[in-house]
């Protein structure tokens, strides 16, 4: 029995030894095949080469080699990919050897992904890149070409608050394409309807919400399960709170607390609204863009934070002949005040420094923040993050509206990744009501700890 | 001298096991416990600093740490004990020679096919303030304001723990259905001659010959417990306000929105410690049954 079980052993391995053998010999094979095509492909490349070099003397360096840009985002919804698309096509008219490959990757997915292609070496030559929190650690990560001296050469002149946004350590890291302005979305027909007006206080804000609720309407629907939204209702608060709009900077910075007045003001401003039932129930269940955002197209709220140019396109498009809708500002704490948004950078894109190509990634990126650009941009209710000096008469109500917001537009940013997401986190126990405003300062401070 | 020729031989034949088994599962797995020693926001592997026992010391003192801990326990041992119930009594229903047996036994194994995104993404849409159920609740009067199933920080880990069972009492019910299948007949119909009711057969026939069963669903859902992610992130991603967060979602968390490796390392080595000594407890209780 044992003698069979051993000759059947080595039977086995003869036959592995064998398959072994066979598959070598075939990927020999193939090797062979291989190389007689790379020598096919160099000779075809020599006589190409010999003629380009006869007939086409004037020809660039660059559109002799063929060159592939990895281009990564997360932004696949609305129009970007538009935007993404039309410089892709002015920029491979002029470099025909260049092929951008556009991947576009889920919000979910895509810092699991970036980071682990870092790591390896692989990141793909341009990537966008969030405009809070990781910013400042991947601008520290040295992955990134800083971009200070390209920003020197055929850009337009960024805006100022946007230059201030895009710097770490005295070097600009991103290119930012766009930017973005959150405001309260109100249904305009509605309001006409009931002789509503735009609140002009919070306190009127709370007087409207309880007219709507007689009316059997809710106030404003809004969505903190994606955690992002709750913060803006904070930062919309202190853009109020704090009429300096330096504190938040310096708290980041680590200058002053979190414990400051201007924060434990706003977040008390934030449950004073939500405990005036200005808010449709169920915030922490709901997705902005999804449940909060139905309530709103459904008309059963009459108002929807937070709106941007980021989410107007698929709003106007489901609201299209049911009803029309408008933006206002987070109104002021006292009647009289004036309105402030609260915005910041949109879409903003790195350069990898493990590029092959960084001078042609970098390139690229001209294309999509040039006038061209900004016409592609404009013309799909995108804000470009320089001056827009093309014709503006055509524009809808509604883009001017958010144009005119993104001047007066406060800050929305917060660097210190564990202070944002104690905010973001804070922001659904409050929405809960759940979390004291003392706890939630008490977390913040935690968080600036470390 | 054949023999050291068969144990090379054997060798050979693991070779590529073994060679998987290093790099995809030991060499992870070393390269996590060494990073719970250090500081490293996963850009670059220059960048990782030694930093002694500061992680294990941060995380427990860390009050979210701490609640993502009760959290999964609370989820492993209600999963746990309700996936056996539902498993076991459902395995004897369609056990049974009745009409609609097998209808049912499809039915309740229906969810374990589905992918847990998609039960979470069902649930949430079904149980969100303006959803089905809450529809339901306000037609019926039982209460004027929706039930915030998953807006609540104290109520959403028990919503998401009813989704999970939904979802895999069809799993346990097999499981418990393949073992009753290995019960004799002869066994139970002797027992009912002499005059045992339904309940002792249960209790005194059954689930002693399930025993082995019994252990291994047990185990199973431990372990599949202590490594809960998907659904969690789906219904809440651990909220609102970490109310629902278990092991694997801080780890994400600390992983990919907080940029600290280090200190989603010492998570991920919790989970592979409880997983590792459920699957120890596992293996000594089967080998006691065997």
């Amino acid at each position: 029995m044992e003698v069979k079980l051993k000759k059947n052993l080595l039977n086995s391995l003869v036959v592995v030894v064998c398959l072994v053998v066979v598959m070598g010999l075939l990927l020999a094979g193939c090797k062979t095949t291989t190389t007689a095509t790379e020598t096919t492909a160099a000779a075809t490349t020599a006589e190409a080469t010999t003629v380009a070099e006869t007939t086409a003397a004037a020809e660039t360096t660059a559109a002799a080699e063929s060159i592939t840009l990895e281009f990564w985002s997360w932004n696949n919804e609305g129009a970007y990919p538009k935007v993404h698309e039309d410089a892709e096509k002015r920029f491979m008219a002029k470099y025909p050897n260049v092929t951008i490959k556009r991947d576009y990757i889920s919000y979910a997915d895509y810092m699991v992904k970036l980071k682990a292609s870092l790591a390896g070496g692989q990141a793909p030559d341009i990537f966008q890149i969030p405009w809070a929190g990781e910013y400042t650690e991947i601008a520290r990560s040295g992955k990134i070409e800083p971009m200070t001296e390209y920003l020197k050469k055929d850009f337009p002149t960024f805006f100022e608050n946007v230059m201030k946004a895009i710097s770490v350590d005295g070097d600009a890291w991103a290119i930012p394409l766009d930017l973005n302005t959150l405001q309260i979305a109100y249904n305009v027909t509605k309001f006409k309807e009931l002789g509503i007006e735009i609140p002009k206080s919070q306190d009127e804000l709370i007087a409207l919400a309880a007219t709507l609720k007689g009316k059997g309407l809710f106030g404003i629907a809004q969505g903190t399960k994606d955690l992002w939204t709750g913060g803006d209702s904070f930062f919309a608060e202190v853009a109020y709170t704090d009429p300096t709009h330096t504190k938040m900077a310096a708290a980041d910075a680590g200058t002053i607390g979190w414990d400051d007045a201007v924060f434990v003001d706003a977040i008390n401003a934030v449950v004073k609204l939500i405990k005036g039932g200005v808010y449709a129930p169920g915030a922490n269940s709901m997705e902005a863009f999804v449940g909060a955002e139905d309530l709103f197209v459904q008309q059963k709220s009459a108002m929807f934070y937070p709106v941007g140019n980021f989410v107007t396109g698929g709003v106007t498009e489901k609201v299209a002949g049911a009803f029309e809708y408008s933006l206002f500002p987070t109104p002021p704490l006292k009647a009289g005040d004036e309105a402030l948004p609260t915005g910041g950078v949109a879409e903003m894109f790195v350069v990898s420094k493990d590029s092959k190509n960084i001078d042609m990634a970098v390139e690229f990126l001209r294309f999509l923040t040039n006038d061209d650009g900004k016409t592609i941009l404009a013309a799909n209710d995108f804000i470009p993050s320089s001056d827009y000096k093309g014709d503006t008469s055509n524009f809808s109500p509604l883009y001017k509206n958010m144009l005119d917001a993104q001047s007066k537009s406060q800050s929305r940013v917060v660097y210190n990744t564990k202070v944002y997401q104690a905010i973001l986190n804070g922001m659904q126990g409050i929405f809960g009501q759940e979390l004291s405003p003392e706890d939630f300062i008490k977390s913040i401070v935690e968080a600036a700890k470390g | 001298m054949l023999n050291r020729q068969l144990q090379k031989i054997g060798f050979l034949f693991s070779l590529p096991s073994i060679l998987f088994f290093l790099v995809f599962i030991s060499i992870p797995v070393i390269f996590t416990i060494a990073l719970t020693f250090a500081s490293w926001q996963g850009y670059d592997i220059l960048q990782i600093k030694f930093v002694g026992f500061k992680n294990y010391i941060d995380l427990f003192t860390d009050r979210i740490m701490l609640k993502s801990f009760i959290n999964t326990l609370i989820f492993v041992t209600l999963t746990t004990l309700f996936l056996n119930i539902f498993g076991f009594f459902g395995a004897l229903i369609i056990d049974q020679k009745i009409a609609g047996a097998r209808f049912l036994k499809n039915a309740i194994f229906l969810p374990v096919l589905l992918s847990p995104i998609i039960i979470g993404i069902m649930w949430s849409r079904m149980l969100d303030a303006f959803g089905i159920l809450n529809k339901i609740i306000q037609a019926l009067n039982i209460t004027k304001l929706p039930i915030l199933f998953l807006g609540s920080s104290k109520i959403a880990i028990y919503t998401i723990i009813i989704a999970t069972i939904w979802q895999f009492a069809g799993y346990d019910m097999l499981l418990y259905y393949a073992g009753l299948q290995g019960i004799p007949a002869e066994l139970l119909e002797a027992a009912r001659i002499d005059g045992a009711n339904e309940r002792n057969i249960i209790f005194r026939i059954i689930l002693p010959n399930l025993s082995p069963v019994i252990t291994i669903t047990l185990l199973l859902n431990i372990i599949g417990g202590f490594k809960v992610f998907d659904i969690v992130f789906v219904m809440t991603t651990g909220g609102p306000n970490h109310g629902s967060e278990v092991l694997a979602t801080y780890l994400f968390q600390q992983a990919f929105r907080l940029n600290n490796m280090g200190a989603a390392s010492v998570i991920a080595l919790c989970i592979i410690v409880l997983s590792l000594g459920a699957a120890i407890i596992r293996l000594r209780l089967t080998r006691e049954n065997i």
